[in-house]
């Protein structure tokens, strides 16, 4: 199956901005809720597929498809999109996408910090 | 002043960033007062408490959901226009804006994630361009005055919600369900007007009335399709009248109607006050030759009894149960119950509240001999029933559903 580039930084950037318009106060707003929602929600999903609790790790998958789509992180939607139907669900895949949601993080982190507080 | 800025808009998500973007884009386009939750409760007790002249509310989220939220707007807060914001599947999407339509929401469009910018842009003009909520008739101006003129002028409509045979996957008939015009050419949905008519004693005209009007379009359907059943919801106040019974017998027998396909369905959300006398109607509909269906079962008053001592020929699930049925173990358990008890009592079993194609698989594979519910269809005006019937009548589209619903979560 083929899939979007997982990172698509200028995607991402280009996203943000549309989001946030030209409030710098917002768009720093929605790069830390993006942060600390999709932070947490993985982490969530890590300890429900290690309790064996499927039906909530494929719901914390659509959740994070859902984040991650808005903020123009295609790739890893479409990976997401394929875990909350129960596929690609190895730790492999899960160290894949923790992986790449720890760049997106970087990546806003390295973005907000050049936004005056 | 910018008519934006007056309008109060609710903003329901569990997901904080794209709560936050929503908001964001809400502002963008001129709204002010703009109030934001990220549960299903808080959104309703909001709604309760000041109705908002717009909400943007996602679907699916833990604990109670979007479709929770819509029911309870129906209920507190019906003037509401709704924009539906969900990353789930196109199709699932339509079936919920239907189902929320068909029980007079208004709902004016269902954008999914990433929620597109000149979409939603068009939604917004489209939910301010509506009349003001206080233009549309409320529960508290459907006085039982004007219930009864209502009912005098027949102004009640049969809306149809097909049931799908599960051996077939084709629709196995329809459940007559009540709808009356607004002033606004939408409709108000029988939640609103029925507890009235029960308190007003008007349940027996009610269902005489809409019966009659029912029969007269499945008269003209059964022509292509003659295995069409057609239920029919019976108070259980009417029933301890004989007359009623009667009635009922004179009407279909008037419309030459086959009284082995027609359904009724008594709920048991309210108690057969007496039961002995309520035996009688059912026993001599039986004699006549109609079905008779259990409704709602588990969710109400002395089921088993009644089960044992009434001769009824169908149970219908309650959606209770069949909507968390992938997804809790408690309630496939009454699910499967229901089933041994059906089997016991050698009954027909319709599964109501099939909304994801894994809870329609699940449904089937326990032993559902029908299934209804939004992702097959809301209830439709008679106009729409033909394209009903063509759009099942390969089965494709059941088989379908059947097949993705091993990959579908909740």
């Amino acid at each position: 199956m083929h899939l979007p580039p997982d990172t698509d930084n200028a995607l991402i950037l280009q996203k943000l901005d549309s989001l946030a318009l030209d409030n710098a106060a917002l768009r720093a707003r929605l790069a830390a809720a993006f942060v600390e929602s999709s932070g947490a929600d993985l982490a969530a999903l890590v300890a429900a597929l290690a309790s064996g609790d499927q039906p909530a790790a494929q719901r914390l998958s659509h959740r994070l498809k859902g984040a991650c789509a808005t903020l123009g992180a295609e790739g890893l939607a479409a990976r997401l999109a394929l875990m909350e139907r129960g596929l690609h669900l190895s730790p492999e895949d899960v160290e894949a996408v923790s992986a790449r949601l720890r760049a997106v993080h970087a990546l806003l982190a390295n973005d907000a910090s050049l936004v005056p507080s | 002043m910018n008519p934006r800025a007056e309008r109060q808009v609710l903003v329901l998500d569990d997901e904080p960033f794209q709560r936050l973007a929503l908001c964001a884009a809400l502002e963008r386009a001129g709204f002010v007062q703009i109030d934001a939750v990220d549960t299903a409760e808080a959104a309703l007790e909001r709604a309760a408490a000041a109705p908002p002249a717009l909400m943007l509310c996602d679907i699916n989220m833990p604990g109670r959901d979007g479709i929770d939220v819509l029911q309870g707007l129906q209920r507190v807060a019906p003037q509401t226009a709704v924009i539906l914001v969900s990353s789930l599947s196109g199709d699932m999407l339509s079936a919920i804006s239907r189902m929320a339509q068909a029980q007079g929401l208004r709902v004016v469009a269902a954008l999914q994630k990433p929620v597109d910018p000149t979409e939603l842009a068009a939604a917004l003009t489209q939910a301010v361009a509506l009349p003001a909520a206080s233009a549309r008739p409320t529960l508290a101006s459907l006085t039982d005055e004007a219930l009864t003129m209502a009912l005098r002028d027949r102004r009640f409509e049969p809306f149809f919600e097909p049931k799908l045979d599960t051996e077939n996957g084709r629709v196995a008939g329809f459940e007559v369900l009540a709808r009356l015009p607004d002033w606004e050419g939408g409709w108000i949905g029988p939640g609103r007007f029925v507890p009235r008519l029960e308190v007003l004693d008007k349940m027996d005209d009610f269902t005489l009335s809409l019966l009659d009007k029912a029969l007269v379009h499945w008269k003209g359907w059964r022509v292509s399709h003659p295995h069409l059943t057609l239920s029919v919801n019976v108070s259980a106040q009417s029933l301890p009248r004989p007359a009623f019974a009667a009635a009922l017998i004179s009407l279909t027998k008037a419309h030459q109607v086959p009284q082995q396909q027609i359904v009724f369905e008594v709920t048991e959300s309210a108690p057969l006050a007496d039961l002995s006398e309520s035996l009688e109607s059912l026993v001599r509909l039986r004699m006549a030759g109609f079905s008779l269906a259990i409704d709602d079962f588990g969710t109400g008053y002395s089921s088993m009894q009644q089960l044992s001592r009434a001769p009824f020929t169908e149970l219908k699930i309650d959606q209770e149960f069949t909507r968390h049925l992938t997804t809790r173990a408690e309630m496939r358990a009454v699910f499967e119950s229901c089933m041994v008890i059906a089997r016991k009592f050698n009954l027909r079993v319709c599964a109501e509240g099939i909304e994801t194609p894994a809870v329609l698989r699940l449904s089937a594979d326990l032993g559902a001999h029908e299934l209804q519910g939004w992702l097959i269809q809301a209830a439709i005006p008679a106009e729409q029933v033909p394209a009903c019937l063509n759009r099942f009548a390969d089965g494709r589209q059941y088989q379908e559903w059947y097949e993705t619903g091993t990959l579908l979560p909740h």
